[in-house]
């Protein structure tokens, strides 16, 4: 059995086979060729099909694997949110807001810290709540004898989806003696959040106090 | 009879072509504001979260210096990324950490239980074109005195440009200088 050059013997006719002295393989034609003319119809085929998956997906939104514009919009508004909270726990601690301070912490959120001379760990509102009035009783904010506030700055937040991470930094200033202004503390913050029934909430605040230094 | 109804069917064909010509125009012309539609916005948050990532890295820095993670710190600067200040000044990432590592020889290492200092970091404007930006921002330096309370040393501010480098915004260069007390009359 000789063996053909498939590309060009294979397509010679009959009557060309004779002149040049090939012999009369239909066979081998047929199945030499059959291969080429399916292979060109799957082609034909398969570039008629991703024509058509490319026209039907070349509609705008379908397939994204970058973050959509809504969810880097959405990432953005949390982070802003959480800013906003990180300030509003230093507002509503000035101003003596101490329910209001201790519902910024989720159902199960916990404050961490030295308070009132030993370590606390406050869980939920309420135990939150208890602990600040342990400490500060139950004090009337006077805007015209203000006592002290908090200079809340140096904020690093990292979102994801519903759940986050928060470090910033407190600055505590007093009124002194003789009524000046004077920086009493500072310290940081490692706070882990939480989106609960839509708002963002501290589901962790371990507070530090850097300086003065415990002695 | 026959021509005067050609002529009508050709009137009609007509009409007919330059009303789909108009519809598909219009079609491709809203098309065409639906992507520049997405395109502003897709600027828009882009500047957004580009104002972001700047932010950080005006923190970052303070939380690099305040904990002297040298090398954290200097790997915030660009390849040829600056620093000018009251140490001197120096180039690129190397170059930075060199600097920092001589002016913070003789200190004690950082432990966060006997802080010395720290950066209250304060009054950011940024702003971000394209793959630049600017920012002017406000440096407060606490310390610990011998007496163990805390009090404000140094204030002053930084002139800043960045540059997105590899998709992350570096320090293209930063200038650190000193408002009060006076760098003049300190020495």
């Amino acid at each position: 059995m000789e063996i053909q050059e498939p590309g060009r013997a294979a397509r010679y006719s009959q009557s060309r086979r004779s002149q040049i002295g090939l012999p009369n393989a239909q066979v081998v034609v047929l199945n030499i060729d059959k291969p080429f003319r399916v292979g060109r119809r799957l082609l034909l085929a398969g570039s008629a099909a991703a024509l058509l998956a490319a026209a039907v997906h070349i509609t705008p939104g379908t397939a994204a694997p970058a973050p959509s514009a809504a969810a880097r919009e959405q990432a953005l508004e949390d982070e802003k949110q959480i800013r906003d909270l990180l300030e509003e726990y230093g507002h509503r601690f000035d101003t003596l807001d101490l329910v209001g301070y201790s519902q910024l912490f989720s159902a199960q959120g916990t404050w961490n810290g030295n308070y009132g001379g030993s370590y606390v760990r406050a869980t939920g509102p309420a135990e939150v709540l208890a602990m600040m009035t342990r400490v500060l009783g139950n004090p009337q904010y006077d805007p015209k004898k203000v006592a002290g506030f908090h200079v809340m700055s140096n904020f690093l937040i990292h979102v994801e989806g519903d759940h986050a991470t928060a470090r910033s930094r407190w600055t505590f200033f007093t009124r002194g003696e003789g009524n000046v202004l004077a920086p009493a503390l500072a310290g940081h913050y490692e706070d882990r959040l939480i989106r609960e029934k839509s708002q963002w909430k501290f589901f962790e605040r371990r507070v530090f106090k850097d300086i003065p230094t415990d002695e | 009879m026959t021509r005067t109804r050609t002529k009508k069917w050709l009137i009609y064909a007509a009409a007919m072509g330059i009303m789909v010509a108009a519809t598909m125009t219009a079609l491709g012309l809203r098309a065409q504001s639906a992507v520049a539609a997405q395109s502003s916005l897709e600027a828009r948050l882009q500047r957004l979260e580009d104002e972001q990532a700047i932010r950080n890295l005006l923190v970052e820095y303070g939380n690099d210096l305040d904990t002297q993670d040298l090398e954290g710190y200097s790997k915030l600067f660009a390849k040829d990324g600056t620093w000018t200040g009251g140490i001197g000044s120096a180039k690129g990432p190397d170059g930075i950490f060199a600097m920092l590592q001589k002016a913070l020889a003789k200190a004690p290492p950082y432990d966060p239980a006997k802080v010395r200092s720290f950066h209250l970091l304060t009054n950011f404007h940024i702003q971000v074109d394209g793959d630049k930006a600017t920012a002017r921002s406000k440096w407060t330096f606490f310390g610990r005195s011998d007496d163990n309370k805390l009090v404000p040393r140094l204030a002053g501010h930084y002139d800043d440009t960045f540059v997105r480098e590899d998709g992350k915004w570096k320090f293209k260069s930063r200038v650190a200088p000193h408002d009060i007390p006076n760098p003049d009359e300190a020495k």
